[in-house]
C-alpha cells in the first residue's frame, strides 16, 4: 500500500526532526517549489513532500478525472498518505489551492493536524454576490485558452518523457525541463477544478490553529481574499508579507521562512 | 568591408521587443520595438508597468502560477505564448523568452526578456488547433463507434455461440429422433406387425384348437413388446433425469456389492475377479448408475466367458486429463467388432448364441454413461477377450445438457 | 415343377417365421421350408450344401435386423460364394425398417430381388409366387 502511494504521489521524505511537516504545492507546479524553504526546517522536522496526482512526477495513470473533479479527491489522498506514514500532529503547509485541500483533509481527519499554514489561500476565485474572488468566468476561460496555446504540440513531444521512460537516459534532461509541466488535459481539468470551485463554507468548520501568509500584491489571491479567509477561520493568524506575486516561498523565501518560524515557535 | 555595428541601434530596432524587469516584475528598461508593440510612450512604461500589465486576467493567472514559478525554479523560460494587449486595448499574440540575471552572490537582480510578434504564425497555429480539436472529436467519435462495434460484435459472437449450442442440441435431438425411429421400426414395428398377422389368422380361423394355439403366440409377442417398451421407458427416464444426484461412491464398495449380487454365477463359473482402484479410489457419480454399469459389465464378462479357460476379469481405474476412467478387461469369448461393432450398444442385439443373451445391458449402460457426460469404448478380439473403457466424466465436466446424448 | 420349391426363411423372430410359413402354406404349390434364426446359421448351411443343388433354397426371405449376422452381412458373405452355386437363388429382403436408406441399398444390391416391409401381406407373397418365372 505504502509503496503504491509513494509512486502515486511521488512522496519524498527528508530531515530527522521529531515533528512532521507536510508541504503541498499549488496549481501549476510540484514539490520542487519548496526547495528554498525546506532546508530551514530539516533540523526540527521530518519533512514530507508530495506531488498532487497529475502534477510533477506523480503517477499520471492514477489521475482519475472523476475522483479529481473536486478538491475532495486530493484531500482523500492527503489523509491516505498521512495514514500510510502514520503521521499525527503534523504541520500542514499548503500553497494556493492546496491550502484548501489541507482544510478539507483537516475536516475529514482532524487528529492528523496540529497546525495549518496557508500560503496565498482562496476559497473561491470567481466573484459572487457580496464576495470578491478577483476573477470572472471569462478570466478563467482565458486561462484555459492560454494553457491550450502553450501546450500546442505538447502531447507528442513531452508525453513520452512525462509518461515515464526510465530506461532512456536522454529523457532525463527533458524531464528536468518538464519542471512544473503537466499533461495538458490534466492541467486544464485541474485549472477548472481549482479556479471554479467554491469551498467558502468549509472555512467556518475549521478549528485547527491556522497561519495565513498573504503577499502584498498577489494577482491570484488578493489581500481581500486573504482577509476573508482570516475572518472565517476561527483560530487563525494573518500575516502580510512584504512580497509580490503568488509564490513568496520562491520570490521571498527569507520572509516566508521567518514568518513560519515565528508562528511555529 | 568594415561594418560599424551600433549596438544601441541594434538593441532598439531589432525585430523583437526587449525589456528588463526587477524580480517583482517592474520594467526598468525596454527597446523601442517593445514600445512600438505596446503603443505606449517610454515614460508611461519604464518604472511604472509590469509585463503582466500587458496581459489579460487569464494570462496573468498563467503568468503567476506557471511562468513565474518556472522562471524562479529553473532561471529560464522559453516560448511562452500570451496575448499582448496594446494601449488601445487591441491584442496580438506574442512569444516571450525570459532569463534571470543573478549577481555574484547568486541573488536574482533582474530578468531579461524577449518578445516576438507571432501574429502570422498564430493564425496558422489556430487553424492547427481547430484541426486538432476536430480530429480529436473525430477520434473520440471513432473510439465511441469502435466501442459500439465491439459491443455489437460481442453480441454477435454470443448469438453465434448460442446458435452453435442450439445447433448442437438440435443435432442431438435429431440423433435421438432418428435413433427413436430406428427403435420404433426394429423393436416396436416387428412385434406389432406380428400381432397384425396373428390377428388376421385368428379372425379367419374357425378351428378352436388353432385359435388357442394362435393365442399362445399372441402372449409371446405381447410379453416381448411389454419388455421392449419397459426398456425404452427406462432409457428415456435416465435421459430425462438431467440433474440426477451425484454421490460420493467408492469403487471397492460398488464392486463388492455387485459381486454379492452375482455370487451364484461367480461360484458356478469359477471366475476370478481382481481389481485395482488405487489411482482413483472414489468418484462423485450417481451411485445407482455406477452399480448398474459395473453389474452389467461384470455379468456380461461372466456370461460370455470362454469354455476353454478359467474366466479372469480385472477392473481398474485410471485418471486421464483429470477424468476418471473405469477399465474392465476379461479373457472371454470376445466379439468380432468389424461385424458387430455398429450394433454393440443397440437395443435387443446379441452377438452370441447364448441362452441368457438378451441384448439389453449394454444399451442401458451406454445411456447411463452418456447421460452423465461420459463415453464408453470397447476393444475386443475373438477368443482372446474384451476390454471396456469407460470415461465416467465428473459432474463439473459437463459440456452439453446430457439429456440429448442418446445415441 | 416336380421337385418341391425350397424356401429359406432367415429371421430371428420365431413368431414371424410362424406367420410367414402360414401365409406361404396357402399358396398352392409344393414346397419345403428351411428356418434359420440368424444369418450365420443360414450361411453355415449354405456352405455345407454348396455342391448339393437340391439342398440350395430357390427362394430366401431374409430379415435385415438380426443378431450375430444381420441381413446385410449375410448378403456380403453370399456375394463371395455366389459364383460357386449352380442355381439361381431369389432373395427377398423382409424388414421392419422403413428407413429409405435400407430400401435404396436393397434396390442397388443385385442379389436382392425385392424388398418388403413387415408385416408381409398375403398379396406380397402371392406376387412372389405368381411371378416366380419372371424373376428367374
Amino acid at each position: 500500500m505504502l509503496e503504491k502511494l509513494i509512486a502515486r504521489n511521488n512522496i519524498t521524505i527528508q530531515g530527522d526532526g521529531s515533528k512532521s511537516m507536510l508541504l503541498v504545492h499549488g496549481y501549476g507546479c510540484d514539490q520542487n517549489m519548496w526547495r528554498f524553504v525546506t532546508p530551514q526546517f530539516k533540523k526540527d522536522y521530518k519533512i514530507i513532500l508530495i506531488d498532487l496526482v497529475g502534477s510533477g512526477n506523480s503517477d499520471e495513470n492514477a489521475y482519475d478525472f472523476e475522483k479529481y473533479s473536486s478538491l475532495d479527491g486530493y484531500a482523500d489522498d492527503i489523509v491516505e498518505v498521512c495514514d500510510a506514514l502514520d503521521l499525527k500532529n503534523i504541520t500542514f503547509v499548503g500553497h494556493s489551492v492546496s491550502a484548501m485541500i489541507g482544510v478539507l483533509a483537516n475536516l475529514k481527519r482532524p487528529a492528523i493536524f496540529d497546525k495549518l499554514i496557508m500560503i496565498g489561500p482562496s476559497p473561491r476565485y470567481i466573484n459572487d454576490i457580496d464576495y470578491y474572488g478577483g476573477f470572472s468566468q471569462n478570466d478563467i476561460d482565458e486561462l484555459i485558452e492560454t494553457l491550450e496555446s502553450n501546450y500546442l504540440g505538447w502531447s507528442s513531444a513531452m508525453a513520452p518523457a512525462i509518461m515515464g521512460n526510465p530506461e532512456k537516459p536522454e529523457l532525463a534532461e527533458e524531464l528536468e525541463q518538464s519542471f512544473c509541466q503537466t499533461n495538458p488535459e490534466i492541467a486544464k481539468h485541474f485549472a477548472k477544478v481549482t479556479f471554479l470551485g467554491d469551498n467558502r463554507s468549509d472555512l467556518d468548520k475549521l478549528t485547527t490553529e491556522t497561519l495565513i501568509l498573504q503577499c502584498n500584491s498577489d494577482v491570484i489571491a488578493s489581500i481581500e481574499v486573504g482577509q476573508y479567509v482570516h475572518k472565517h477561520v476561527s483560530n487563525s493568524k494573518f500575516v502580510l508579507l512584504d512580497a509580490t506575486g503568488h509564490c513568496p516561498h520562491l520570490s521571498a523565501p527569507k520572509q516566508t521562512i521567518e514568518a513560519m518560524k515565528s508562528y511555529l515557535v | 568591408m568594415n561594418y560599424n555595428i551600433d549596438y544601441k541601434e541594434l538593441y532598439n530596432t531589432s525585430p523583437c521587443g526587449y525589456f528588463c524587469s526587477l524580480p517583482d516584475g517592474t520594467i526598468i528598461d525596454s527597446n523601442k520595438r517593445f514600445l512600438e508593440f505596446s503603443n505606449y510612450k517610454r515614460e508611461e512604461v519604464i518604472h511604472i508597468k509590469k509585463f503582466t500589465d500587458f496581459l489579460s486576467v487569464g494570462g496573468k493567472i498563467y503568468f503567476q502560477t506557471i511562468y513565474a514559478q518556472k522562471l524562479n525554479l529553473t532561471g529560464t523560460v522559453e516560448e511562452i505564448n500570451f496575448d499582448f494587449i496594446k494601449k488601445d486595448g487591441t491584442k496580438f499574440p506574442v512569444l516571450i523568452n525570459s532569463v534571470e540575471i543573478k549577481n555574484k552572490e547568486g541573488h536574482h537582480i533582474f530578468t531579461q526578456s524577449t518578445v516576438f510578434n507571432i501574429s502570422q504564425r498564430k493564425k496558422y497555429e489556430t487553424e492547427l488547433l481547430i484541426a486538432k480539436k476536430k480530429s480529436e472529436a473525430l477520434s473520440n467519435e471513432l473510439v465511441l463507434k469502435n466501442k459500439e462495434l465491439q459491443i455489437g460484435s460481442e453480441l454477435i459472437l454470443q448469438q453465434k455461440l448460442q446458435l452453435e449450442k442450439f445447433n448442437q442440441e438440435l443435432e442431438n435431438k435429431n440423433k435421438q429422433l432418428s435413433n427413436f425411429t430406428h427403435i420404433a421400426s426394429h423393436n416396436l414395428r416387428a412385434p406389432v406387425s406380428n400381432l397384425n398377422s396373428l390377428m388376421a389368422f385368428y379372425n379367419e380361423s374357425t378351428d378352436t384348437e388353432d385359435k388357442a394355439m394362435l393365442f399362445t403366440k399372441f402372449e409371446i409377442v405381447i410379453d416381448h413388446l411389454t419388455e421392449t417398451l419397459n426398456e425404452l421407458i427406462a432409457s428415456v427416464k435416465i435421459q430425462m433425469d438431467v440433474n440426477i444426484k451425484h454421490d460420493s461412491v467408492t469403487f471397492d464398495a460398488v464392486l463388492s456389492k455387485t459381486m454379492q449380487i452375482l455370487e451364484g454365477k461367480i461360484l458356478e463359473s469359477n471366475a476370478v475377479i481382481t481389481s485395482n482402484f488405487s489411482e482413483a479410489p472414489d468418484i462423485e457419480y450417481p451411485k445407482l448408475y455406477l452399480e448398474s454399469i459395473i453389474l452389467n459389465l461384470l455379468s456380461n464378462s461372466i456370461r460370455y466367458r470362454s469354455p476353454n479357460r478359467i474366466a479372469k476379469i480385472h477392473l481398474a481405474t485410471e485418471v486421464n486429463n483429470n477424468e476418471i476412467t473405469l477399465i474392465v478387461t476379461d479373457n472371454g469369448l470376445g466379439i468380432d467388432l468389424k461385424k458387430h461393432g455398429h450394433r454393440l450398444f443397440k437395443l435387443n442385439n446379441t452377438f452370441h448364441r447364448h441362452p441368457d443373451s438378451k441384448g439389453v445391458g449394454l444399451f442401458m449402460t451406454k445411456i447411463q454413461i452418456e447421460t452423465i457426460g461420459g463415453s464408453i469404448d470397447v476393444e475386443s478380439e475373438e477368443e482372446k477377450g474384451t476390454t471396456f473403457t469407460i470415461m465416467l466424466k465428473k459432474k463439473n465436466n459437463y459440456e452439453y445438457p446430457p439429456f440429448n446424448r442418446y445415441y | 415343377m416336380n421337385t418341391p420349391l425350397l424356401i429359406g426363411i432367415i429371421d430371428d423372430d420365431e413368431i414371424y417365421q410362424f406367420t410367414l410359413t402360414r401365409i406361404i402354406s396357402r399358396y398352392r404349390i409344393t414346397y419345403k421350408t428351411l428356418s434359420f434364426l440368424d444369418g450365420e446359421k443360414a450361411m453355415e448351411y449354405l456352405t455345407d450344401n454348396i455342391l448339393i443343388e437340391d439342398n440350395i433354397p430357390d427362394v430366401i426371405f431374409l430379415d435385415n435386423n438380426m443378431p450375430i449376422m444381420d441381413g446385410w452381412q449375410f448378403i456380403e458373405e453370399y456375394e463371395k460364394m455366389e459364383s460357386k452355386i449352380n442355381k439361381k437363388v431369389l432373395i427377398f429382403m423382409v424388414s421392419s425398417s422403413v428407413d429409405p436408406k435400407d430400401i435404396e441399398r436393397a434396390n442397388k444390391t443385385n442379389q436382392i430381388s425385392d424388398y418388403f416391409i413387415k408385416p408381409v401381406s398375403i398379396e406380397d407373397i402371392n406376387g412372389v409366387f405368381d411371378n416366380l418365372e419372371k424373376f428367374f
